[in-house]
């Protein structure tokens, strides 16, 4: 099940050019291309006729033609040629998806087209600040459902058993969580004081010594994780203190697009209030975060299997909270979606 | 934050182990109280999501922390519950 009327990343932009290029969201077969006046086309990947997929035609003037009988679609999805018969079919028509450039990605509109809305698209602060760092990012495909990825983006628990070697420190195992619940999203946080910050982000911050740290969690629909953490001196931080001149801040931004029930696209990239031009720290964050998740990979993968084969009944825990606050959400948003009328 | 204090006179009646104790508001929830007097009701999350702790119940509780899922008629979920005047709990 899934949010329709709601913006998906469907690539990077630095991937889609001018040649066609496949991908599955939310179930369906979609093929992208960009066309020469530079702007993304998406498409349903199938051609009208025999359902060829037109990922397997070819590109020719902006143009898709089938790899089939030649019929041949512009970036509307509308038949321009149809040569092995007199007239155009009036039916052969391609659906085609809206599509929007930003933060690096291409994202798709997987909804009714008349309800686009760019404003949708998740608000990135500082994104153009050049006093920020951000990373290159990353993407990789997870055999599990979209669900299982929100989840472990909304659980600061597992850092202590799964982040061994980066996000994982003192006081991660046992701090209670504070959740707030809002429209669109849900946020877990805690604040943990006075802790040594662990390694990964130890060589980060601008200041030595312990750190008050934030692990702020959120989700927003239909799947985006925005993980906030706050390095700041030991007694200056907390949820009733303002941010302090030598805080260290780092988002993790992850965009989870379900490919169909039980595989996801994670696409994801770290942002910074330090550092804006270090390529070096760049590279190493990025870097520590694909090692991360492929620590998450691992265990969501064998989790996927494991609750399709289970025996014996799983168990919630109070670390579930706001993802089962999340799923709550995003259900009763699919139920209006699909409401009649 | 002065809470309003609904529930000073009421009773818990355990009515599987057929005892009935005055409820103490420096409880935080009906499922503590219930371990205090020594009982071992079932429960995992403690937070209102997972229904593990779910009973059936005589008399209405006021939720200090919203469920999850809204239990149905008669049924309660003690982890994050206060009683709302006399109950009776099948414990």
């Amino acid at each position: 099940m899934y949010l329709r009327n709601s913006w998906y990343v469907a690539g990077w932009s630095r991937d889609i050019g001018a040649a066609l290029r496949p991908a599955t969201i939310l179930g369906e077969k979609i093929v992208l291309y960009r066309s020469g006046g530079g702007s993304v086309v998406a498409l349903e990947d199938a051609c009208p006729h025999r359902k060829l997929p037109l990922s397997k035609g070819t590109l020719k003037d902006d143009h898709i033609v089938c790899g089939y009988h030649g019929l041949t679609f512009d970036g509307t999805g509308g038949c321009v040629a149809a040569p092995t018969q007199g007239r155009i079919p009036t039916a052969a028509k391609v659906r085609s998806y809206p599509a929007a450039e930003r933060y690096g990605f291409v994202f798709l509109w997987m909804g009714d087209p008349a309800l686009v809305d760019e404003t949708l698209i998740v608000d990135i602060p500082n994104y153009d600040n050049p006093t920020w760092g951000r990373t290159a990012g990353g993407d990789m495909t997870i055999a599990c459902n979209y669900l299982y990825v929100v989840d472990n983006l909304l659980d600061p628990s597992h850092v202590a058993w799964v982040h061994l070697t980066s996000f994982a420190g003192a006081k991660t195992d046992d701090t209670p969580l504070h959740i707030d619940l809002a429209a669109n999203g849900v946020t877990v946080w805690r604040w943990m004081m006075d802790t040594a910050p662990p390694d990964y982000y130890a060589r980060l911050v601008k200041f030595s010594g312990h750190a008050d740290r934030l692990q702020h969690y959120e989700c927003v629909l239909p799947s985006v994780a925005i993980n906030k953490s706050i390095y700041s001196p030991a007694g200056t931080g907390g949820a009733d203190k303002p941010l302090n001149e030598r805080s260290y801040v780092n988002v993790s931004y992850n965009f989870i697009t379900p490919i169909d029930e039980t595989s996801s696209h994670y696409y994801w990239f770290q942002h910074r209030n330090t550092d804006p031009d270090d390529d070096a720290i760049s590279q190493t964050m990025n870097a520590g975060a694909r090692m991360a998740f492929e620590e998450d990979k691992d265990v969501l993968e064998a989790v996927q299997v494991g609750m399709t084969t289970k025996a014996t009944p799983h168990l919630d825990l109070a670390l579930d909270a706001g993802a089962l606050r999340f799923r709550k959400l995003l259900s009763s948003r699919i139920a209006a979606e699909q409401a009649p009328g | 934050m002065a809470q309003e204090k609904v529930s000073a006179a009421s009773r818990v009646t355990f009515s599987v182990s057929n005892r009935t104790v005055d409820w103490d508001e420096s409880f935080d929830n009906l499922l503590e109280f219930a371990e205090a007097q020594g009982l071992n009701p079932p429960y995992s999350c403690r937070s209102g999501i997972c229904n593990s702790c779910m009973r059936d119940i005589v008399g209405e509780v006021t939720y200090v922390e919203e469920p999850l899922r809204e239990p149905g008629e008669g049924l309660a979920l003690i982890c994050c519950s206060i009683p709302k005047g006399d109950v009776a709990i099948d414990l």
